[in-house]
């Protein structure tokens, strides 16, 4: 009957401990759920140490098919070794098929969840051991304490750092806004009054934030490949092969092409026959912690960035007239703009510019006889300027004057 | 038994001066210098960030044990070298295993300079050897283990591995600094109760 409230007791099956990344998995199912699909919210409590300290209470919709099992994680905000934890789940329709309910189903019985490690009675164990985390973050170290060790004082390199007892041999040790000291990390050190003079510690290996990839832009010399470049920012590597240096990796959406660059600041992309003229680049960084992109779109010909003006050629005419050709690097019907210059002692006394396919020639006129002069010309797009080429120059010399 | 140390000294087929007293100033400088706790441990310190007085006292606490003075001094000549030459040949190896703790080698040169200073002193040792006669019995190391032993259950963490490898480095020099010592008794004939 629609009216009654539905007892949906869930049932616990497994809890996997992911205790690197402070995790907990679980799987349940809903015994007595005969329906072919309902909406649910669970609500999961869970407790530390002791069933009766509950530490965590927090609810989780979804919806649930017939004989499927439910998944759901948990971070837990100290690391997993250093204390019992108690899981328990209750369920509540909360289905348009249904009236509002207003009570929850039993709870289902306490998971106990133990990661726990044995602690010698001469030795401390601080947990996370060698955590690779990020500049700024916070961090819970707990103590597990032996039993013959007390009076337990630790420091952050020389800092002395203070903890919140839990009991007599456990002590928790909270890090905020943890702070980049090299890639070698960060030494949590920690003595014991008595037992041995033995010096425990973990090491926090803290790394710089990675930062998004700046300027980064692209250009073709050639039509055959294109140069891209950016600025990496901060190096995040880290020592003990904790962390290497961040990768940089670009994907062209048009082609779905995806390709990972073997350097910091830059890539050289092949440009294929059947290449599209548009391209829509994400350039992605990416270490162990995070991933910054940025995107780029242009259209191939207004990124060109010309090779320089090459067989240039000067021959004097007459006393007062030169001569100059030169070629460009051609591809199809692009049109550059060669910009022509002359030099003479130092000063540019004439400039001009010219549209050229493949090849070009102008006549400088007027030039004093006897006379040493500097020929200069590079060259661009004609349609979209992006970059000028290098420029290409040619001393000569006028003759002298005839008699 | 000389044989051994030739074959394990293959690699030193460079050629050896004749004259003993100049090898004995190039051991003497060359104990100095791998004697130096600038040349190793120092950077090391700093690199692994153990610069503060707690980290510092646990590294020279417990130095991992290396052939002591007094040990090295009731040696014969000949077996001196051999443990010297023994003892090296185990540091060489240690040094190797630190190269993971970097990013890169180029991020502490001081590590390659060491290694490339023992191959410098085992040469020289080698070369000492091939000046006494009779032929050098090679006894076993006279330490249970010149490298980090740790009776560890688990693996250790990475601050133990600092820790060990501080001490094991801060061991390191301080045996060189023996070495040269001894040394330099050679030189002056002062040595009392040597079995020869």
């Amino acid at each position: 009957v629609l009216g009654e409230p539905l007892q949906l007791t869930p049932e616990i099956h497994t809890v996997s401990l992911q205790s690197a990344l402070q995790e907990a998995n679980l799987e349940w199912t809903v015994p007595t759920f005969s329906h072919q699909e309902l909406n649910i919210v669970f609500q999961i409590e869970i407790s530390r140490m002791r069933t009766s300290n509950t530490i965590w209470v927090g609810n989780y919709s979804t919806t649930v098919k017939h004989e499927e099992t439910v998944h759901w994680k948990w971070t837990s905000d100290i690391p997993l070794e250093c204390a019992t934890h108690f899981i328990r789940i209750r369920a509540m329709v909360d289905d348009a098929q249904y009236p509002p309910q207003s009570s929850w189903s039993n709870w289902s019985s306490w998971k106990e969840v133990n990661a726990q490690v044995s602690v010698p009675p001469d030795t401390l164990l601080i947990f996370p051991e060698d955590r690779l985390l990020e500049e700024g973050s916070n961090v819970t170290i707990c103590l597990m304490i032996g039993q013959n060790l007390y009076n337990v004082s630790c420091k952050l390199q020389e800092e002395p750092i203070r903890g919140e007892q839990l009991d007599s041999h456990l002590s928790l040790i909270k890090l905020n806004n943890v702070v980049f000291l090299n890639n070698a990390g960060t030494n949590i050190n920690c003595k014991a009054m008595n037992g041995t003079k033995n010096t425990f510690g973990t090491v926090l290996f803290v790394s710089k934030v990675l930062e998004e990839p700046k300027n980064f832009s692209c250009e073709t010399r050639d039509f055959k490949t294109l140069n891209c470049l950016w600025e990496p920012g901060i190096d995040t590597t880290l020592s003990w092969h904790k962390q290497r240096s961040q990768h940089y990796t670009l994907y062209e959406s048009f082609s779905g092409r995806r390709e990972v660059s073997n350097h910091r600041n830059s890539h050289t992309w092949q440009i294929t026959e059947d290449s599209q003229e548009t391209y829509n680049f994400t350039l992605t960084a990416e270490n162990n912690l995070r991933k910054r992109s940025v995107s780029i779109s242009f259209n191939l010909t207004h990124r060109v960035h010309p090779k320089a003006p090459h067989d240039v050629t000067l021959k004097t005419v007459g006393a007062t007239k030169a001569h100059m050709t030169w070629k460009v690097p051609s591809r199809g019907d692009y049109t550059l703009l060669c910009q022509v210059e002359l030099q003479c002692e130092g000063e540019v006394i004439h400039e001009h510019n010219v549209s050229v396919h493949t090849s070009a020639n102008y006549l400088f006129s007027d030039l004093e006889p006897d006379t040493e002069y500097k020929a200069c010309v590079r060259c661009a797009s004609a349609n979209h300027f992006w970059k000028w080429s290098d420029w290409m120059q040619k001393k000569f010399r006028t003759p002298e004057a005839a008699p | 038994a000389l044989a051994l140390l030739f074959l394990s000294m293959s690699w030193a087929k460079r050629g050896c001066s004749s004259s003993s007293p100049k090898l004995l100033s190039q051991l003497k400088s060359q104990a100095n210098i791998t004697g130096n706790t600038a040349s190793l441990l120092e950077p090391y310190i700093l690199h692994q960030n153990l610069n503060t007085l707690t980290l510092r006292a646990a590294c020279t606490e417990h130095p991992v044990a290396f052939p002591s003075e007094d040990m090295l001094r009731q040696l014969s000549k000949p077996d001196f070298l051999s443990t010297v030459h023994a003892t090296l040949g185990r540091v060489w190896h240690q040094l190797g295993a630190f190269r993971q703790q970097f990013p890169k080698i180029q991020d502490f040169p001081e590590l390659e300079r060491a290694r490339q200073n023992i191959q410098g002193i085992r040469n020289n040792v080698y070369c000492m050897a091939r000046l006494l006669h009779p032929p050098l019995e090679i006894p076993e190391p006279t330490q249970a283990d010149s490298g980090t032993s740790r009776p560890t259950t688990t693996a250790p963490g990475i601050f133990q591995i600092k820790i060990d490898s501080c001490r094991f480095l801060w061991g390191y020099h301080r045996f060189m600094g023996s070495v040269g010592r001894v040394f330099e008794e050679w030189g002056d004939g002062s040595r009392r109760s040597r079995r020869h």
